[in-house]
């Protein structure tokens, strides 16, 4: 017995070693592994369901290049119409006025719905050229100056006609042209116009009206809807945190706040208009933002322990911590003078407060409903919000002791940055108003809520999710 | 536990998870009542431990140990957290109990039970400290690491520990 006193951890250690009998052990066997069972299922589903952030994630970037794709090759494609447009009546200026005069020119009035500039198409068989007057020049053929003559046609007659489906081509391709063959059409009507092969660029960028071999596939107002935008965008948000989850606390250290400043995010929107009401949005943004942990910590301050240096004792402390930067190590030194009344393993409280900087790229895909109509006045949306970590680092440590003759003295911290998750997703909800404030500046304030869906910490051991509510103002430039 | 088995509780073979609970059930019962007091608790912490090891075998490697070295691991982690969720006070003293009654007679007839009741009687940060120490096998500076206390923080409380188990040893057979 004695021998066992003496070496106590050795006795502990060794009978716990020891086989276990069963029967000494009285455990509800069927009502422990029916719980089992049943929590194993819910981890199956749980593991199905947890790939859906990556893959919303992933979805989400391929929309977004797949979008930011369509969108500059239409733009672009635009912009070399307009260009051509506009260097074709340049350079026509002059010439038209000697041609307004022939059959080349449509002479007949016509009357036009609206009173913007229009272009009249003409395709002329006998002489292939095409002819483009506006309204102007064929009401008053001297005064004309916007025709555009287009040389080297090289196929067959073919008209479009002012009808339901104006920019469907008419077979009849030996007919000569009647006055009603003539369509007008507005300049931005023109930019809308079906880009195909053949139909207004041909291969040696001439302006071609009236070879829609495929015509019937493709509609001017569909095409209108499917334009994205992609425009500059700031945007400046308040956060309040709310931590949620199993923050996992050490068993004398308590978490009491955490804060996030508010941050201005520069970047560019990108919109998607699927009805008069309903918008997708996505982008990227870039924005930095300090995000601040406040503890309590309670220590119990060794008198045994202490290290004297000079005039005062000192004691070391190694603490692990939770934080936004996952589990943190500090080093803290508490000192107190020789002879301060403090009696061994007395309790010191200390506030201790840590901010975090953090780079982070957003990537939000939202959907917005407008009460009234897309880009203006009242609107809620929702979707998911992700956020890409580019750097996160500790900008900032503070102590204070609460204790009357124990003080901190220094503090180290360090951390390892694998902790913590580079991607975090939430679902996100909101109301907002929008209103253009300018010409083509559009500013939106909304309320959002964000619902986390990942974790803060990559470490299994650590289960911390901060719920976001954020009040956002956001202006958009928008392009042409 | 072979490693056909272990494979096919990774594929969520029902049966073979249910033989690798039967497998371990004892030896982590009585490894989860070592840190619990109340008995449901260790009841509860059983049960979560076997979900994380069925949730994270993918994780075992088998050339780190051998598999029941992992999953006690894994419920020692288990047992901490649900501690942490509790909050303990390590200077909370009030709740040690000196009457522990011994089935057996003599200190080398005491068996499993007795011990684990005197383990049980601890306050709950002498013996979160005390069974990683002494049982475990930990060091004090992981102690500090897992439970985010202090190095000298670990040994107070394992000095403590063991002096309250030497005296209750000591009156009970005086």
């Amino acid at each position: 017995m004695e021998d066992s006193n003496n070496n106590l951890e050795k006795f502990f250690r060794d009978k716990f070693n020891q086989r276990i009998e069963p029967q000494d052990w009285n455990i509800p066997d069927n009502e422990i592994w029916d719980s089992i069972a049943s929590e194993i299922n819910k981890e199956d589903k749980k593991r199905r369901i947890g790939v859906l952030p990556i893959f919303l994630v992933g979805a989400s970037i391929l929309f977004s290049v797949l979008m930011a794709i369509d969108n500059y090759h239409k733009g672009k494609n635009i912009t070399s119409l307009r260009q051509e447009i506009k260097e074709c009546a340049d350079h026509h200026v002059t010439s038209s006025n000697n041609n307004v005069s022939d059959e080349n020119v449509a002479k007949d009035k016509v009357e036009s719905q609206n009173s913007e500039t229009v272009i009249a198409s003409k395709l002329i068989s006998n002489d292939k050229n095409t002819v483009f007057a506006d309204k102007h020049s064929v009401d008053n053929p001297d005064k004309t100056t916007k025709s555009i003559k287009l040389e080297n046609v090289q196929s067959k007659n073919s008209v479009f006609q002012e009808a339901q489906d104006p920019y469907i081509a008419i077979d009849d391709v030996n007919r000569v042209l009647e006055k009603d063959d003539i369509v007008f059409k507005t300049i931005s009507d023109v930019a809308l116009l079906p880009i195909i092969k053949g139909n207004i660029l041909t291969d040696d960028s001439h302006l071609l009206f009236g070879l829609l071999n495929n015509a019937e596939t493709v509609k001017p107002k569909n095409r209108a809807k499917n334009i994205f935008n992609i425009d500059p965008a700031a945007r400046y948000v308040f956060w309040q945190d709310k931590i949620n989850g199993s923050f996992d606390n050490p068993l004398s250290e308590l978490l009491v706040k955490e804060e996030t400043s508010p941050s201005l995010a520069l970047g560019i929107a990108v919109f998607k208009k699927l009805s008069n009401r309903l918008v997708f949005n996505t982008g990227i943004l870039y924005y930095q933002r300090n995000q601040t942990s406040q503890y309590v910590i309670n220590l119990p301050y060794s008198t045994v322990d202490e290290i004297n240096v000079g005039s005062e004792f000192e004691n070391r402390f190694s603490h692990s911590l939770p934080t936004g930067l996952g589990n943190i190590n500090t080093n803290l030194v508490l000192s107190r003078s020789i002879n301060s009344p403090v009696t061994n393993n007395e309790n010191v409280y200390l506030d201790f407060s840590l901010q975090n900087h953090t780079k982070a790229l957003a990537l939000p895909m939202m959907l917005s409903y407008y009460l009234k109509k897309t880009g203006d006045g009242f609107f809620v949306q929702g979707g998911i919000f992700n956020e890409f970590i580019i750097q996160n680092e500790i900008r900032d440590v503070n102590t204070e002791s609460h204790h009357t003759f124990v003080k901190d003295k220094s503090i180290v911290v360090d951390y390892n940055k694998s902790q913590i998750n580079k991607l975090n997703v939430s679902s996100v909800v909101g109301v907002g108003y929008e209103k253009e404030i300018l010409k083509g500046i559009g500013i939106s304030l909304s309320a959002n809520y964000g619902f986390a869906l990942t974790n803060t910490f990559a470490t299994p051991n650590y289960q911390h999710k901060i719920d976001q509510l954020g009040l956002q103002m956001m202006v958009v430039k928008k392009l042409k | 536990m072979d490693n056909q088995k272990i494979r096919l509780c990774i594929e969520g073979n029902r049966i073979a998870q249910k033989e690798l609970y039967e497998a371990y059930k004892v030896n982590l019962y009585v490894l989860c009542q070592r840190y619990f007091s109340d008995l449901e608790d260790a009841k509860d912490a059983l049960q979560e431990g076997f979900v994380k090891v069925y949730r994270d075998l993918h994780q075992y490697d088998e050339a780190k140990g051998h598999v029941s070295s992992w999953i006690k691991k894994v419920f020692v982690n288990t047992c901490l957290e649900k501690l942490r969720k509790k909050k303990i006070d390590f200077q909370k003293i009030e709740d040690y109990d000196h009457e522990v009654v011994f089935e057996s007679g003599i200190l080398s007839d005491l068996n499993l039970k007795d011990l684990t009741k005197m383990i049980q009687k601890l306050p709950t940060g002498y013996r979160t400290v005390f069974n990683l120490y002494v049982i475990e096998g930990y060091n004090h500076l992981e102690i500090a690491d897992q439970l985010g206390i202090s190095e000298s923080t670990s040994k107070t409380q394992l000095m403590k520990a063991k002096n309250m188990l030497r005296i209750k040893l000591e009156d009970v057979f005086k």
